[in-house]
């Protein structure tokens, strides 16, 4: 089939090794995917075509933005990512448990990462290939201080590929923030998340990329058995944003937490899409995801609860509300069962309307302003699922986040 | 005189785990018999073997209506036989209606004897009779099979269920469990209106209170998987001034 | 009724499993084998249709010819070879009928074997049926009482030559010739159906109803139904299909448009029970689908209500639009599969009227190696103010050899309207199971009973006469997948 948009071309760019020739071949043969594939239905990603793939050649300085205040907020050590380009300087005092190696010489961990990205995903493609920052981190045992990813980048005309597997030994733990606040055309991380025996893994991932940057991430998760995730991605920044995660759960009692925020207003698009693939029987996920849309937003959500035959004693739920505040704004969801096991608990919702008017009538009842009394409620309508997240220091980051959003949208619950 | 139900040195467990280790016994027609025991001994593991669910493994001994073993035979095959099982916990069934539910029962009894099925109106009204006795309004039989009925109006719709279906071997699961006194008098009044010579009752309970309203013939002390006692109602009352741990003692 | 102790009777007394799977022996006319602009004038002329008509089905065939077969569904679809099957069949004697008198004893006698008397003496009380056998209309029943009424109840190729204005003005208004690769296809080719105008404030006075059955070999049907309720109308519809059970797939590709205007009021019921292919997935039908209806004027409502048991692959959305103010929707959908059925089944339901609601209940049943997915589209246009939509999806799997799907898709332009979805996938439990059969009720009756208690929200919303029929479908549609 002929290629229905522009696809930019990397038969000039300099690629070593097997594993990214192969994700490069992939990329000449699919590009951006067209406007008829389904799971791009509700994100359509012209824009792109006609955008050049140009990563930075070097590591050039830039100026601490808000992800290093959080990172210092919550004593982590932070890893930075300027341009797509891993800062050296950032792998040094790593902390106990952590071990930092360079993707790019790493061919057996290139293709661990290949078999957890997203399949057919062009992130997975795209980014493998260009690859212009590469990482390996292993974690062993219970690692005493959390770890901050902050992606940043202050070039437009950048776009910006860096690739990071985090591989996590049997039993260790580790607590950790992801922090995308680039300025560059393009940002595109693929990052994989491998979850040996009994490993436990808590993260949030905040989105607040730059109003003119596109956000496109491929997150690919592997639990073994009793491994546990429990993941919050936060959507605020950029022009337009895809975050996608597919999770493999390979062993029993792996337990997966997945859950999301978008918060959209001006033109902004936001793309929350999962997969989540039971492969084994008695393992647990459950996915809540909110949404608030302001302005001429849009929200996507899809998620897909994939539960394989003999997968039995599966729990998989998944819950999805979103809050329209304006009359242009639009929600997209898709939530999607695929079941091939009989002995399973799988359930699914979704809402999309605006504030209940009751509650807002009860407040406003109460002398509180109407403007006052619908913030409120929408806060309320975030923190309800931002409860659900144990390590305080991420809630934490997570409603510092919200709340600026709230105050920025002009969203404030209490009087002036 | 053969037994209705004869219970043989049977054996039973849940996986590895034994549950039932040697249980005798022998139910007559026109005969109550009670099971006493504490939490655990076994009691409502012994219901279901009765009864044939699936999930219990069988491992000696025998069980036998009127003289025939019924291991072999399925749950439905054992019910039609004769053994009607009131559930401690009844099931919801929704979207089954009360009505059908009774009808393909009750059809399934008389289509095996080789009867006519039974004629819908004069069911509806003979339904409508005992519901009466029992305290079932209308309302209730119309509505989908223990859906939303309280824990009483379950264990009412119990009995007229063994009312119905005229069995000659009720067994009756931890019948009083969450009733308050004036639902266990009705369930009890019901219980022992069905009482009659050709049938016989096995009443499994934790507690004596039960045993005023349903005064039983024989009483047997279940504990750890075995009958440890077996004696008159004044058996129960034993119990309930000692305890268990006395009777076992005893044993 | 007993529902069980019914279900085991049928099991018992049907042998080889579909009830419907016997030919009936008739000489029939048929066009050329495959599909060319000489197939599409071989039908035309076959109806005596107007020009206008023969162009309207030339410039389907043009567009037809250009599209793709639709690949999104999750069915797998073995390739079709459109130049290997027959267009047009009809029973030879079929001309013109002064009376049903005059029908082939041979053909009534077919339909009152599948329970379908169409004579006046045995003819179902309060039911008039067209009935549609192969290509052809051959009976129509009640037609003169419903005449009094001022209801048109006619094949549809009668009302081309016979009311062209309206046909001329409704057909394809609501499923445009190019909506999709099989509208397109049946534009082209469609034979007969059923033709419904209910003129303004009548309620039409009986059920009308349509039986369709596939007789005839390498055949394909391709009806097409329009119905047309003016403002203050209310009509009952209902539809019943079967096919001989034959080793080749044959395909069923129709079109049903609706449309109701202010404070019209059509309900529309399907018993679809196509062949479905034996127990290792030989033969049966595939039935692909298009059906919408339109709600047109203000405060008019389609209720669509369909149990599908039938069919080797299905892949149908009986659809609303919600144009006028407060106009309603409704979808009701039990599909139930066995062995190697694939179903991929839903409901589009787009909103535009401001104070427009729907309502979406479906239960979908997976036995033995089948497929069985709900896809459905809840649409709130920016002008659908204050809209609702309730939607809920229920899945049962019986084995654990198939599959059940869930995806619906929503999208919501505007903030005073509210979409709630929610779904649920389980089996039949144990404790159910058991305690059905602790009172005596054998297995197969007890998973009957517990799955038609599952689709009890919709069986409820069919017709008296069909429920009951429906209900013993569901009994007979899961033999031999327990156990």
């Amino acid at each position: 089939m002929p290629a229905l948009m522009m696809q930019p071309d990397l038969s000039n760019l300099v690629v070593s090794g097997p594993v990214r020739n192969a994700a490069r071949t992939a990329w000449q043969q699919h590009g951006w995917p067209g406007p008829r594939v389904e799971s791009w239905r509700f994100t359509k990603l012209d824009r792109l075509g006609a955008r050049d793939i140009t990563p930075a050649s070097s590591l050039s300085p830039t100026t601490a933005g808000d992800g290093l205040a959080m990172a210092q907020g919550m004593g982590a050590h932070a890893i930075r990512i300027i341009n797509g380009i891993i800062d050296p300087a950032s792998l040094e005092a790593l902390p106990t448990g952590l071990t930092a190696g360079n993707l790019h010489d790493d061919q057996d961990a290139q293709d661990a990462m290949m078999a957890l990205a997203p399949p057919d995903h062009p992130i997975s493609n795209l980014s493998m290939a260009v690859m212009s920052g590469g990482l390996v981190l292993d974690v062993a045992g219970e690692v005493p201080k959390s770890l901050a990813l902050i992606f940043e980048g202050d070039d437009a005309s950048l776009s910006a590929h860096p690739v990071v597997l985090i591989r996590l030994a049997p039993a260790a733990r580790m607590v950790m923030a992801e922090w995308h606040q680039s300025a560059v055309g393009l940002s595109a991380p693929l990052i994989g998340l491998d979850l040996a025996k009994k490993a436990s893994l808590d993260f949030v991932k905040i989105q607040t990329e730059d109003s003119a940057t596109s956000h496109l991430s491929a997150t690919g998760v592997l639990l073994a058995e009793k491994a546990r995730l429990a993941g919050f991605s936060l959507s605020v920044g950029g022009e337009m944003a895809r975050l996608e995660t597919h999770v493999t759960m390979a062993g029993e009692g792996a337990d997966c937490q997945l859950s999301a925020i978008y918060l959209g207003r001006g033109r902004q698009h936001h793309d929350i899409t999962t997969v989540l693939n039971h492969d084994i029987g008695h393992c647990t996920s459950d996915q809540v995801i909110r949404g608030v849309l302001d302005d001429r937003a849009r929200g996507v959500y899809q998620g897909k609860v994939r539960v394989a035959k003999d997968a039995q004693k599966t729990d998989g739920q998944q819950m999805s509300r979103a809050l329209l505040l304006s009359r242009k704004a639009e929600v997209d969801a898709k939530p999607e069962l695929e079941i091939y096991a009989d002995d399973v608990v799988c359930a699914h919702g979704a809402t999309v309307g605006e504030l209940d008017a009751t509650q807002l009538f009860y407040l406003t009842s109460r002398g509180i302003p109407e403007a006052n009394a619908r913030a409120m409620l929408i806060e309320a309508f975030l923190i309800d699922a931002i409860d659900s997240v144990e390590i305080d220091s991420l809630s934490k980051i997570l409603l510092n986040v919200a709340t600026q959003w709230m105050a920025q949208t002009g969203l404030t619950s209490h009087g002036d | 005189m053969t037994a209705l139900l004869e219970v043989r040195n049977l054996y039973a467990s849940v996986g590895d785990k034994p549950i039932l280790k040697g249980i005798n016994l022998s139910l007559n027609a026109g005969e109550v018999h009670a099971i006493m025991g504490p939490n655990g001994s076994g009691k409502s593991t012994m219901s279901y073997v009765l009864a044939g669910r699936d999930g219990y493994e069988i491992t000696g001994g025998d069980v036998l209506i009127n003289g025939d073993s019924v291991l072999e035979l399925s749950p439905d095959e054992r019910a039609r036989a004769g053994m009607f099982l009131a559930f401690q916990y009844p099931v919801e069934l929704p979207g089954v209606g009360g009505m059908s539910f009774l009808r393909a029962a009750v059809n399934a009894r008389r289509l095996e004897a080789g009867e006519n099925e039974v004629d819908q109106l004069a069911f509806v009204k003979m339904v409508r009779a005992k519901a009466g006795e029992l305290g079932i309004s209308d309302d209730m039989l119309k509505r989908a099979v223990n859906v939303g009925f309280s824990g009483g109006e379950k264990k009412r719709y119990e009995i007229l269920q063994m009312a119905l279906l005229e069995p000659s071997i009720g067994i009756l699961d931890e019948t009083d469990s969450g009733l308050d006194v004036d639902a266990l008098k009705i369930v009890s009044d019901g219980v022992n209106m069905l009482r009659a010579p050709e049938r016989t009752m096995l009443v499994i309970t934790h507690y004596q209170r039960l045993l005023n309203h349903i005064v039983p013939d024989h009483v047997h002390i279940l504990a750890d998987g075995k009958i440890r006692k077996s004696g008159g109602k004044e058996l129960a009352l034993e119990v309930e001034e000692s305890g268990y741990a006395g009777i076992d003692d005893a044993a | 009724m007993a529902a069980t102790t019914q279900t085991i009777e049928q099991v018992q007394e049907v042998t080889g499993k579909y009830k419907y799977g016997f030919v009936t022996d008739i000489e029939s006319d048929k066009a050329p084998k495959g599909l060319s602009e000489e197939t599409i004038r071989f039908i035309s002329a076959k109806k005596e249709e107007p020009e206008w008509m023969l162009e309207w089905r030339l410039k389907a065939y043009a567009r037809w010819l250009t599209m793709t077969s639709p690949d999104w569904a999750k069915l797998d679809i073995p390739p079709i070879d459109y130049q290997d099957s027959y267009y047009y069949a009809a029973p030879k004697s079929t001309e013109k009928l002064a009376s049903l008198d005059e029908v082939d004893p041979e053909l009534l006698a077919t339909y009152e074997k599948l329970g379908i008397p169409l004579n006046e003496q045995k003819r179902l009380a309060n039911v008039a049926v067209d009935a549609v056998f192969d290509s052809v209309s051959v009976a129509t029943t009640f037609r003169e009482e419903l005449s009094k009424a001022g209801v048109i109840f006619c094949p549809i190729s009668e009302a081309i030559r016979d009311h062209p204005e309206l046909v001329k003005k409704y057909m394809g208004s609501v499923i445009p010739v190019g909506d999709n690769y099989f509208a397109a296809l049946n534009s082209a080719v469609f034979t007969d159906g059923s033709f419904v105008y209910i003129p303004k404030g009548v309620r039409c006075p009986m059920e009308l109803s349509t039986y369709f059955r596939i007789n005839e070999q390498n055949t394909g049907q391709f009806e097409r139904t329009l119905i047309i309720a003016e403002d203050e109308s209310y009509v009952s519809y209902l539809e019943g299909c079967t096919a001989p059970q034959r080793d080749e797939n044959q395909l069923h590709a129709a079109v049903v448009e609706l449309v109701a205007m202010r404070d019209a009021e059509i309900k529309y019921s399907t018993v679809q029970n196509w062949y479905p292919g034996d127990e290792n997935g030989k033969g049966g039908i595939y039935n692909f689908v298009t059906k919408r209806g339109v709600c047109r004027g203000a405060r008019s409502k389609i209720s669509w209500t369909q149990v599908e048991t039938g069919s080797a692959i299905t892949w149908k959305y009986p659809s609303c639009v919600l144009q006028g103010e407060d106009s309603v929707g409704e979808f009701y959908s039990v599909a139930l599969t066995n062995n190697y059925q694939q179903a991929d089944t839903g409901t589009k339901m787009i909103h535009i009227g401001s104070g427009s609601r729907s309502t979406i209940i479906s239960k979908g049943i997976s036995a033995g190696k089948s497929q069985n997915c709900y896809r459905g589209l809840v649409h709130m246009q920016p002008t659908a103010e204050n809209a609702r939509n309730f939607t809920q999806c229920d899945s049962l799997l019986v084995g654990d050899r198939c599959g059940a799907h869930t995806v619906p898709y929503i999208v919501s332009r505007n903030p005073s309207a509210k979409v709630e979805h929610e779904a649920t996938t389980s089996r039949i439990s144990e404790d159910q199971l058991f305690y059905c059969l602790q009172r005596g009720i054998e297995e197969e009756g007890a998973v009957s009973l517990i799955v038609n208690g599952f689709c009890k929200e919709v069986m409820k919303e069919l017709p008296m006469e069909f429920a009951v029929e429906a209900q013993k479908l569901i009994g007979i549609s899961l033999e031999g997948s327990v156990g």
